[in-house]
């Protein structure tokens, strides 16, 4: 390959990967407002960041700064940092300690840069940009002290790769191949240090893969604020460690794990589950609270593995808790209802949908429609429609409220408590439709889904009624009610939900469902089409137009692309290939 | 050798061409459909080309670009020894997925034709018997395209006269969610 | 329907390859029939017939490789045929897009599989023309790869040699060619572990070295297959029933074997001169001396005799590359290319990491497409890759030699009798896995 050939022909070659979009702009506050007849209770925006704002894309009205990086000329924004300025550029300096949520530490020296006029490597990363300044970012020197960074580095890592969980998503193994891939020099025996140590209820450390730059520290240091790790000692002997009696504990543990580069800090619940590339990342929204933080589900064919946060600047910026990551133990495969049952006996999806018409037919019949605040909005909406088709009272019910704290958990945890209270509109309370059904007010219920929590008595006055079920999973209300139909889980709805601020958060399939597993706003479809009602449209439809509604972009595009062509993310960030 | 070719033909059929290049020593050049079977006689009967080879025919899907269907063609010259590339961009609009057929100029086009058509569903028109050649002809969709699944499962073929199965699985909603059936 | 008019005679006639036969194996100067033999045949034109649509089906004895072949004929001729392939089909294209490059050659090996040597250095040279390091694969790599792919290119014209003739009734030929073949894999299962799927090439080289007798038992089978060859000739030749079934049957002008895109032997038969290894030299290919037999008439037999010396020009090949081979290292020395030593791996952090991403990731090969041509045992074995700057590419075509071949099968068959098929069919080589990938 010569380098005097002219380029192939200027049609890109796009890989079949592509990076996110950025996430979409919040509805406006007055559209926010008019979906929802009830004032949502607080409106909690993202947690104020830590460290200070660092990113480099010009902002209109703020001062910028005009400096040169390898021969380009950029604008950036006055008070990034050259790393980030060279981000824009679409040049990925390599880093192990520098993370845009946390304050800056310089101290592992992996991206050092040349910049004229000064007679050292500076860390780009700390190096705020400046007016006129010219940096080099592959110079010889900086390739080369690249590429001895990464020797000391690597000098004493322990040869972990096929029992380390990071590996194929580990930052250390990418950037050695891209800027060392040289063999060792030394033949010396590495340092031995403390090895699966466990430090907190979720976390466990090998002190040996640590390259000690100190992202975990600054974390529980200035997210949480519980400080509990630190480096001790020095030199060779350096680790990262505890205090005694004071183990890692706090509600944000897990997100060491994202940030740790290596696989030094490791998950208890995910330690040996998958190897990192056989999962694929699908971006959806946390279903543990009614933040809804930005998340990627990672699974393979139909199971998930693990919940890790997207960054979102106006919601959860770059975290998430750890009540939150456990979401996925919902989506377990072997909880599914695949099936619909009547009456106990598996029967054909279509025998169900008519026996539930049969069964809600008639003048007198009364019946309860039962919202959810942990279901979509479309499930929602459709379940309003044939409410107003049957005539039926409306309840919403959801989950017990729980933890909550100034930063991502919050007390409601129902991660769409306010759509479901708009779509039911007037609706009465929890307390009332366990006495009511208790008392035989009603020849019907229809309960949107299977995980609400109803005492034994109620449960069993459930027998002598009509009572459907639309649940994903086997739950003891599931069992109870006589008609269950198989529902779409999270992890395989296209949806939406509304957020403790208003916005609407978007959930998107990463399988396709199992067996006769339709999504909620489907089947209502086809009970009122079975009652001979008018056909509601499809939950695709309805998402379309909540699309049109908040004017969101990336729903509109989902909703209209079909599955194969829109973007995924790469299975894990970190990959080359 | 080959950068004969491309200056023959930017000097003879300069706007057939939608551009040229080249990349590890093979010549590139991308032609408007219209002029397709144009530009591809003339290499083929030219005295200074005497491309009397197709030696190879097939597509490549940049799925999320438009035009999404590159159409590639392996020209020879057994005389002097030099190949080119010809391409044609095509979309994948229903209208638009087709190529003017060159089974008039070689014969090997015809089922190398066939099989662009079998795999990535890309017409050509003017083919005398466009049909599949490597699939089983109760197939559904385009393999090779890359929104067709690793592991796509197709209908099971129910022979006419076997009588209905009382299966659980039913056929109720089929557009409900994302089913990826092109 | 028309009845021969003369009768082959009943004399044995001695044969050599200068006499010419017509298409319906009628010798010239027979003699006439005798009337009532004449009245007979007058009689049998005159009887209604009806064309019969016959299917040679995918499971059949000659149709080696899975080929489908629906007929329709008219007593003996075949009016019309439509030849369908793709039972074979295993979706190459599309599991090697799921692949890093290294694990995509167990699957080139399962292509022309008679051949598989051939494929991997096909295959292999492509991506390193993506990667640029065709300069710089060392010397003895290319010597160890053309001595491998030529001893494939043995085993593939004995294949198709023996099981052509097998199927013509010469059963003997069956048994020869078997053991010779088997010489050839004895040797390529000592260098690779396998007889047939060796899958011993990598990009940048070969896998692992020559083991240390190699030279030796080569030069021994080497001798045992020049004996093999040299008795299947003297039994072959010569035979009037293998020169009426063969000569002048399955013709194909030079012009339209072009046409459909002929390569290879087939395209040799006619009278072309075209071999990818002397038009348009690679690997160490120029460093030898070697023949490339041409023949000309097109017919079986043309394509036999091609077959036969291109063998013996592939051994001449194989003697000077075990007398010119140096010693070296037999894969390039490149880290992001190569994987590192076992050594390295157990004991090093970095073998460790270069070893897993490489597995894993597999070798990054910047984006970009390239269309590499080499010569397999059928005729110009191409490989068309775009790659889109991972370690697995977005696009892997295989230019299939005997799927045009092939495609001219039905030409050749047009006009001929029901019994002319199987060794038309024989000749060409259509090899399944190659044809339908």
């Amino acid at each position: 390959m010569t380098s005097s050939d002219p380029p192939v022909p200027s049609r890109p070659r796009s890989a079949t990967i592509i990076l996110p979009p950025a996430p979409p702009p919040p509805p406006t506050a007055a559209r926010a407002a008019a979906s929802s007849t009830v004032k949502p209770p607080e409106n909690r925006d993202a947690p104020a960041p830590v460290a200070p704002n660092l990113a480099a894309t010009p902002v209109p009205g703020e001062p910028t700064v005009t400096l040169t990086i390898d021969g380009e000329t950029i604008e950036v924004r006055k008070g990034t940092n050259v790393l980030e300025a060279a981000k824009l550029l679409g040049r990925d300096i390599c880093h192990f300690c520098y993370h845009p949520g946390l304050t800056i530490a310089a101290n592992c020296r992996q991206c050092l840069v040349e910049v004229e006029k000064n007679p050292k490597l500076q860390p780009s990363c700390q190096q705020i940009v400046g007016e006129g300044m010219v940096v080099h970012t592959e110079s010889p020197a900086v390739l080369e002290a690249r590429r001895a960074m990464l020797e000391f580095t690597l000098k004493n890592h322990p040869i972990d790769c096929p029992i380390c969980d990071k590996a194929g998503e580990c930052t250390l193994q990418r950037h050695y191949m891209d800027h060392n891939h040289h063999l060792t020099r030394v033949d010396v025996a590495k340092i031995r240090k403390p090895k699966h140590k466990d430090i907190g209820r979720e976390i466990v450390l090998d002190a040996e893969r640590c390259i000690l730059c100190s992202r975990c520290v600054r974390f529980c240091e200035e997210i949480p604020g519980t400080g509990e790790l630190a480096m001790t000692f020095r030199g060779d002997h350096e680790i990262l460690d505890i205090a005694e009696g004071h183990p890692l504990d706090n509600a944000y543990s897990i997100n060491v794990v994202d940030i740790c580069p290596v696989g030094a800090l490791t998950s208890k619940d995910f330690r040996f589950a998958i190897r990192a590339w056989e999962l694929k990342a699908t971006p959806t929204t946390c279903q543990g609270c009614a933040t809804g933080c930005a998340v990627e589900l990672h699974h393979k064919h139909e199971n998930a593995y693990r919940v890790m946060p997207r960054h979102d600047p106006a919601v959860n910026g770059h975290w998430m808790c750890d009540e939150g990551r456990y979401t996925y133990k919902e989506l377990d495969a072997d909880a599914r209802i695949r099936h619909a049952r009547v009456d106990g006996q598996q029967v054909p999806l279509d025998h169900a949908i008519a026996a539930v018409a049969k069964r809600l037919q008639g003048r007198n019949k009364k019946v309860a429609a039962v919202f959810s605040g942990t279901s979509t909005n479309e499930s929602n909406r459709a379940l309003d429609d044939l409410a107003t088709m049957l005539g039926a009272e409306r309840f919403v019910l959801g989950r017990p409220p729980g933890k909550t704290d100034e930063l991502l958990r919050d007390a409601d945890k129902n991660a769409n408590m306010r759509g479901a209270i708009a779509a039911a509109g007037a609706a009465k309370h929890e307390g009332e439709l366990g006495l009511e059904l208790a008392g035989r007010a009603y020849d019907a219920v229809i309960f949107l889904d299977g995980t609400f929590e109803l005492s034994e008595v109620v449960r069993s006055a459930l027998g002598a009624i009509t009572s459907v079920c639309l649940s994903d999973r086997v739950t003891a209300l599931a069992q109870a009610c006589a008609i269950v139909l198989p529902a779409t889980s999270w992890g395989e709805s296209l949806g939406t939900t509304i957020n403790r601020q208003g916005r609407l958060r978007v959930l998107q399939p990463a399988w396709r469902p199992e067996g006769d597993r339709r999504d909620r706003a489907d089947l209502i479809r086809e009970i009122a089409l079975a009652l001979g009602e008018r056909d509601l449209g499809s939950g695709r439809d309805r998402a379309r137009a909540i699309a049109e509604e908040f004017d969101h972009d990336g729903l509109r595009q989902l909703t209209t692309t079909p599955a194969a062509t829109r973007p995924t993310l790469l299975r894990f960030s970190h990959s080359r290939g | 050798m080959a950068q004969r070719v491309l200056e023959f033909l930017q000097r003879e059929r300069p706007l057939a061409l939608a551009e040229t290049g080249s990349h590890v020593g093979d010549e590139i050049a991308v032609v408007h459909r219209e002029h397709l079977v144009e530009v591809l006689t003339l290499l083929r009967d030219h005295e200074q080309m005497r491309m009397n080879m197709l030696s190879d025919l097939t597509v490549v899907d940049y799925l999320g670009q438009t035009p999404r269907f590159e159409v590639v063609y392996q020209l020879y010259s057994i005389p002097h020894k030099h190949r080119l590339r010809v391409k044609v961009l095509v979309d994948e609009t229903p209208g638009e997925c087709w190529v003017p057929t060159a089974t008039g100029l070689w014969y090997a086009a015809n089922w190398a034709e066939r099989e662009a058509w079998d795999l990535y569903g890309v017409r050509f028109e003017g083919h005398p018997d466009l049909r599949r050649i490597l699939m089983y002809e109760e197939f559904v969709g385009h393999p090779l395209r890359k929104d067709y699944p690793q592991n796509g499962r197709q209908p099971l073929i129910r022979r006419p006269d076997a009588p209905p199965t009382d299966d659980q699985t039913t056929r109720l909603m089929p557009d409900s969610h994302d089913r990826r059936v092109s | 329907m028309s009845a021969p008019t003369t009768l082959p005679s009943a004399r044995p006639v001695a044969h050599t390859i200068a006499e010419t036969y017509d298409h319906r194996g009628r010798q010239a100067g027979e003699m006439p029939l005798s009337p009532s033999m004449q009245q007979f045949a007058d009689e049998a034109e005159r009887l209604p017939t009806d064309e019969l649509i016959l299917n040679m089906g995918p499971s059949h004895p000659a149709m080696h490789g899975t080929v489908r072949c629906v007929l329709r004929v008219d007593g003996e001729t075949i009016k019309d045929a439509d030849v369908q392939i793709g039972y074979l089909h295993r979706g190459f294209e599309k599991e090697s897009e799921a692949a890093t490059y290294t694990q995509i050659f167990p699957y080139v090996d399962r292509l022309n599989y008679v051949s598989p040597m051939l494929n991997n250095v096909g295959f292999a040279m492509a991506v390193e023309k993506l990667l640029g390091i065709t300069a710089q694969i060392p010397e003895r790599a290319e010597y160890i790869r053309v001595i491998v792919g030529e001893l494939a290119r043995v085993a593939d014209h004995l294949t198709c040699l023996s099981a052509a003739i097998s199927e013509l009734g010469g059963l003997t030929v069956f048994f020869w060619g078997n053991r010779a073949r088997e010489h050839v894999w004895e040797l390529l299962e000592d260098v690779s572990g396998a007889r047939m799927t060796h899958s011993y090439c990598r990009i940048g080289g070969v896998a692992w070295d020559l083991t240390r007798d190699f030279d030796e038992k080569c030069r021994g089978k080497i001798a045992k297959i020049r004996g093999l060859v040299v008795d299947i000739r003297k039994l072959v030749e010569r035979n009037r029933i293998f020169l009426d079934r063969m000569e002048g049957v399955g013709c194909i002008s030079a012009h339209d074997a072009i046409s459909y895109g002929f390569t290879g032997p087939c395209l040799r038969a006619c009278g072309v001169a075209y071999d990818v290894r002397k038009d348009h030299p690679y690997s160490v290919y120029d460093h030898f001396d070697f023949d490339v037999p041409i023949a000309d008439g097109g017919d079986n037999l043309a394509r036999y005799l091609v077959r036969i010396e291109e063998m013996e020009q592939s051994l001449r090949i194989v003697e000077q590359a075990l007398v010119q081979i140096p010693p070296g290292a037999v894969i390039v020395d490149d880290p992001l290319i190569a994987l590192p030593a076992k050594r390295e791996v157990y004991n090093s952090i970095e073998g460790m990491i270069a070893h897993f991403k490489h597995i894993m990731d597999g070798l990054v090969v910047p984006a970009g497409e390239a269309y590499s041509f080499t010569e397999g045992g059928n005729g110009e074995l191409g490989f068309y890759i775009v790659a889109d700057g991972t370690g697995r590419p977005y696009k892997n075509r295989c230019r299939p030699p005997c799927f045009y071949i092939t495609a001219a099968l039905r030409q050749m068959i047009l006009g001929a009798n029901l019994a002319d098929v199987v060794p038309i069919f024989g000749s060409i080589n259509m090899i399944g896995g190659e044809c339908d990938r």
